[in-house]
Parts: structure tokens; sequence; C-alpha cells
């Protein structure tokens, strides 16, 4: 059988707020929509496990801010940190400041101590700040206790990982916009059998889709995931 | 301005999400545009450099398949919408117009970064301030006699900051022709650095010579920049020899501050020094039934400020953050802040603080808890007393991680996921028929959680 190229096309990925699945993070989603719309002006700290959504909200909050006519600068520090802390200059003129994976800067003194100038500068302007992490400001290795205890000023988010109901709604409205058929049955084995983080299960169901474009296919049965994913096991 | 939506809504959907989010929304674009240009405004050189290398032909080629006709030139600058773009001859004033605007100042541009919020009235006081707080107002009532340097030292989030603008704004109640600034020393370090770069030193010069009263906070960022603290030291004797008024904070006594030169040290030591200490709990009840009341127009009962003055004790940013959960999960669920009710929101926050939970730290909670060793999580010993941890554990790690049957059973040493599936199917059995291990499971779980 002759397998079609699939196009080299991502999803038009606009990552809202919206489509985030609360589960018990209810709370906080209301928090980052009223800051995204103007209504509230806290400092947030948002820690959670590596692929559980963090990002999802760091750039789904910059998303909605946008379309309110905010200016928003989003700053994944696990990319960043490669390049300069100089690239944080001037970010305090924006309206939300979202600064995401903090732990990766931790123990370097530079990007620390540049991070440290930018919330107090963004402070003193009432701008929004919103922090993400693996863990929260006390555990985190910073060499600047300043750093830390700025960081914990605001409220502090423990990210509630989705529970079974809740990732099965993952899987299905993920697979849908995809236009992929995925029964319960079989989203149920790749709960069992697959890492559970957010992150992953979207990457698995990504290369599904491929896959399933390059077979010209819609369902997404349980020998074909097997098949899939037996190269590499599944996260 | 259709244009460049256009653009947007390409590169969105061309781009990565996070590329999209980190480079291109940062970008704004000023209300008038000069006819034939798009101009463009990055926050800095670097975002300015990097949209350049990267993303100018992109933005180019979408402009002209907008407009293949009249197709803008895309003029990039370092600069913000809220402002003019900051521009070499300028500079300097742009800095001044962008300290008032930051603090609401008066129109005389006399107090200049004071922040009119911090002032005596709210400082709340208590044994450990009392000796700053003291020097502080009388060094408000009459600047430039009472002590001079004023040093106030002591650890992060304990108020040294609230107390340098409660001085600088008692300063300007009694003493209003006086003209005070308040910089933090990161501020002062930048402001020269820009100043020598545009080659206006003398003008940076002549603004910190000018001011009755400076007031330098933190001056611990100034260690190792030797430039920095040679044009302060220039400065301060300045100020000293006309009787200014000098105020200056830091995390440690003046001789102790590592990478500042002597001669700084010694100065910073010749008025009063004073330490601010970490407030004790019936400080930090007033502090929080102060903050409840100022910030968010709630009445804190005292029962839950005691409760939360206890169990918060490091700082009072940290104590601040607690009662900011406290109040917004009262918003969120519309309950009111009772005993109980604080004892869940803060439980909750100090889950946010933990670190979160892996295979190895569940390994070895449980193995604490039966008290065998955490090398016997891994081993193939299938007696019952190390195997049913080892099932428990495995069930553990199944219910609070993410990790699949496979990656749980390899982390208890190379085990096939069906051990893990048999293990939790047993334990979630034994859960209903042993009321041992039910009580066990939910207390290591309660360790693991909170």
């Amino acid at each position: 059988m002759s397998h079609q190229l699939p196009l080299a096309v991502a999803l038009p990925l606009q990552i809202t707020l919206d489509d985030f699945i609360p589960g018990e993070n209810r709370q906080l989603l209301a928090l980052l929509k009223q800051i995204a719309d103007g209504k509230n002006n806290e400092t947030l700290f948002i820690s959670g496990a590596s692929g559980s959504g963090k990002s999802h909200l760091l750039m789904g909050l910059c998303s909605q801010a946008e379309q309110q006519g905010r200016s928003c600068a989003y700053l994944p520090l696990e990319q960043l940190y490669r390049l300069s802390p100089e690239l944080l200059t001037g970010m305090e003129e924006m309206d939300i400041i979202a600064v995401d994976d903090v732990q990766h800067i931790a123990t370097d003194p530079g990007w620390e101590e540049a991070l440290f100038v930018l919330f107090n500068l963004a402070h003193e302007q009432h701008r929004n700040l919103i922090f993400s992490a693996d863990r929260g400001p006390a555990h985190l290795p910073l060499a600047l206790p300043d750093l830390r205890s700025r960081l914990s000023w605001g409220g502090a988010y423990q990210l509630q990982t989705l529970d079974q109901d809740g990732l099965m709604e993952l899987l299905q409205i993920q697979a849908q916009n995809r236009g992929l058929q995925l029964k319960p049955k079989v989203a149920q084995w790749l709960l069992t059998h697959c890492n559970r983080s957010p992150r992953n299960l979207l990457n698995l169901l990504e290369q599904l889709d491929q896959a399933a474009l390059a077979e010209k296919r819609h369902k997404l049965t349980l020998p074909f995931i097997r098949s899939c994913l037996q190269h590499p096991p599944c996260g | 301005m259709e244009h460049w939506n256009y653009c947007l809504a390409r590169l969105e959907s061309e781009l990565p999400p996070q590329q999209f989010n980190t480079w291109i929304r940062p970008l704004q674009i000023p209300d008038a545009q000069p006819s034939g240009t798009l101009q463009l405004f990055a926050p800095n050189a670097f975002v300015l450099d990097w949209v350049k290398t990267h993303y100018l032909q992109n933005i180019e080629s979408y402009l002209r398949e907008y407009d293949s006709e009249a197709t803008p030139k895309v003029r990039l600058e370092i600069g913000s919408s809220r402002k003019a773009p900051a521009n070499t001859a300028t500079r300097q004033d742009q800095e001044i117009k962008r300290d008032n605007k930051s603090t609401n100042r008066d129109s005389k541009d006399l107090l200049i970064n004071i922040n009119h919020s911090f002032t005596f009235e709210n400082y709340v006081e208590g044994k450990s301030n009392q000796l700053a707080r003291a020097a502080g107002m009388q060094i408000g009532e009459s600047p430039g006699t009472a002590y001079n340097p004023l040093f106030i030292y002591g650890g992060t989030g304990l108020g040294k900051t609230h107390l340098l603008h409660a001085i600088g704004n008692l300063i300007a109640r009694q003493t209003p022709h006086y003209k005070v600034l308040y910089l933090h020393s990161e501020g002062f370090v930048t402001e020269m650095v820009k100043a020598l770069q545009h080659n206006t030193i003398d003008a940076f010069k002549q603004r910190m010579r000018s001011v009755n009263a400076l007031l330098i906070d933190d001056v611990q960022f100034f260690a190792g920049k030797e430039r920095s603290q040679e044009e302060f030291f220039h400065t301060f004797n300045a100020l000293f020899e006309s009787q200014q008024q000098i105020i200056l904070t830091s995390d440690r006594f003046p001789k102790e501050v590592d990478g500042l030169e002597d001669r700084l040290k010694s100065r910073f030591g010749w008025g009063l020094t004073v330490a601010i200490e970490p407030p004790d709990l019936e400080t930090r009840v007033a502090i929080l039934m102060n903050k409840a009341q100022k910030l968010f127009a709630v009445e804190l009962p005292s029962e839950v400020a005691f409760f939360m003055g206890q169990r918060v004790r490091s700082n009072i940013r940290e104590l601040e953050g607690a009662l900011r959960r406290v109040v917004a999960n009262a918003q969120f669920t519309g309950r009111p802040i009772t005993l109980d009710f604080a004892k869940e929101a803060l439980r909750d926050m100090i889950a946010a603080q933990d670190k979160v939970i892996t295979i190895e730290n569940i390994q070895k909670i449980v193995a604490d808890y039966y008290k065998i060793r955490s090398s016997d999580m891994l081993s193939k010993n299938r007696s019952r007393t190390i195997a049913r941890p080892r099932q428990i554990a495995m069930s553990l790690a199944k219910e609070l991680t993410n990790h699949s049957l496979p990656e749980i059973g390899n982390a208890f040493g190379g085990k096939d996921h069906t051990t893990v599936l048999y293990a939790t199917r047993k334990i979630n059995e034994l859960k209903d028929t042993d009321t041992r291990i039910a009580e066990d499971y939910k207390n290591l779980l309660r360790t693991l959680s909170h």
C-alpha cells in the first residue's frame, strides 16, 4: 500500500485558556481569566510537574490578554536561559509578564539578578507578573534570597493533575479536534500503558495523527495504536 | 494596522506557539504610523536582533502577500508604544519620565520614585523594628541633621523598603521643598551604565548630587561593580559634605557586605546603623490584620491571623502571599474566612510550595513508614514484610504520578508492567478488606500530598 506523505503543516495550534480542562484547577483558571481581562493585578506563582499544563496556561493567558488589547511577554526560561539575561531588559513595559519554568535559571547569578530587577521594575509599575516552576519558590535552589522572597509574595498555586475522567476528556477533545475517532476503551488503554502527563498524551496523539494521515484512516484502533507506538515505546 | 494584523495571524499559524508568544507577541506598534512604513517596537536590543535575524524575512513576505502594490517598509526599533522610542539624545529625560510615571508622583518633580502607599501610618511597629522606625521618623522630621547616613539592615522581606519610602514620604510632608530620590542600587547601576553609553555621565552626576535626600535600597548589589562603587563613593561624599540626607539599606551589617570597597564600608558606618529583625508572632499577627484591611478591606478574625502568623514565619512577603491565597479562596468559594477555612487554604498553599512527587520519594517515604530499607523497594525479595510495602508504593506511584506502568515497573528494579498492574489491583482489593492496609495507605497518601 502506498503511504501518503503527511504534509508538514501543523495544526493551527492557538493555545487558549478556554480549551484548558480545569479539573480541580477551576479557581486558578478563573483567576488567570480575570488577569487576562485586566480585572485582577495579582502576582501568581504556579507550580506543577513538567508536562502538566503550566505553559498552556501562561500562553493561553497571553493570547486572551492580547485580545483585550493588553501587551504581553511570554518568557519560557527552558529555552531562553541559553541566550542572554539581557533579553529581560525593558520587559517591564508589558502589561503582563509570564515567566515559564523558573527552575531553569536557579543558581545562575546573572539570570537571577536580571529576573530580580525585572520583578522590582514591573512591580513598581503595577504590572501583572505570573511565574511557573516545577516546584514552589521555597524549594527552588535560588542563590538570591531576595528573588525567593519576591516570588513568594503573590498567591502560590499548585497545578492539580487531572484525574482519570479529566484525562479521558482531554484525549477525546483532542482526538476530535484532529478528526480522529478514539473509543473510550482505546483511550483507557493509552492511559494505562503510557505516561499520563498531558504533554505526553498530546504528543502521542500528534504522532498517531501523522500515522493515521499517512494511512488515510480516522479510527484509532488498538492494533493500529500498538503498531504505531511500539517504536519508540509510548513515553 | 490591518497589514500587521494579517502578519500576526500568519505568524501565529506558522510558528510554534512558544516562539510566537516569546518573540512576536512583545512587539508593539505605535498608534501613529509614518506613511509607507510599518514601525515596530521591541522591548530591548536582544529581542530586536533576534526578530531581525529570525523573523524579519517572514514578516516582509507576509506584508507583500497582503498588499504587493503598497508594501510598507518594516522599521524595527527599541521602545514601547507606551512612550516615544528611546533615542540617545532624550534617553536621560526618558528615564526621569519613567521614574515619575511609575510612582504617581506629585507635580513638582521633587519626590522621585517614592511610593505613596508606603507610610509610617501603615508600618506596623514591633520589637523587631522599633529602633529603625524611631530613627526613620526622626530623620523624616528633620532630614540631614539627625543621623547621616542612616544604615538599615536586615533579611529580605522584613520591611526595609517600606521604611525607606515611609521616610521619603515624611520628608516630603515636613520639608516640601526637599528633593527626594529613591533608587534600588541596581537602578543606580543601570542608570549609570546608560549614562556612560550615551555620554551623559555629567548629567547623571548632576542628577544624583542635586537631591536633598538620597535613598538607596539593597546596597549589597553594588558588590563587585567597581565603576558603580566609585561613582557612588563620589556621590556619597558630595551629599555628605553638603549635609544632605543619605539613607541606605542592606541585607547585612556594613562591614559584612562582601565585594564592597573598604572606603565605602567605613563611610556607611559613619552615622547610625540599625537592624530590622524578623517580626515576632504578635507583630506578624498585627501585620496580617493590617494588610487584610488595607489590601482587601477584609476584617481578618484574630484567631485566623494567629494561626497564619504561627505557620508562616520567614518574612513579611511570604505572610502577604499566604494572606492573598486565603482571601482569593474566600472570594472564589464565597465562604467566610474561619479558622477551618484558613487551615484548608494554607494547606493548598503549602502544598504548592512542595516539591513535585516523584517515584523516588514515594519509595523513600513508604520505606521509612514501614521501617525497611529503600533498597528493598528495588529488590526481588518476596517476603510479605517487604513485598506488601513495595506493592503499596507501586500503587501510590500509579495514583500520584503520571508515569506509565512500564515506567513504574522499571523504577522498582526493572519489574514488568504486569507486576505493577497486579500490585495496584491487589492493594485496591486489600483497602476494602484489610483496615490496617486502608489506614496505612491513607496515612501515606496524606504524607505525600501535603
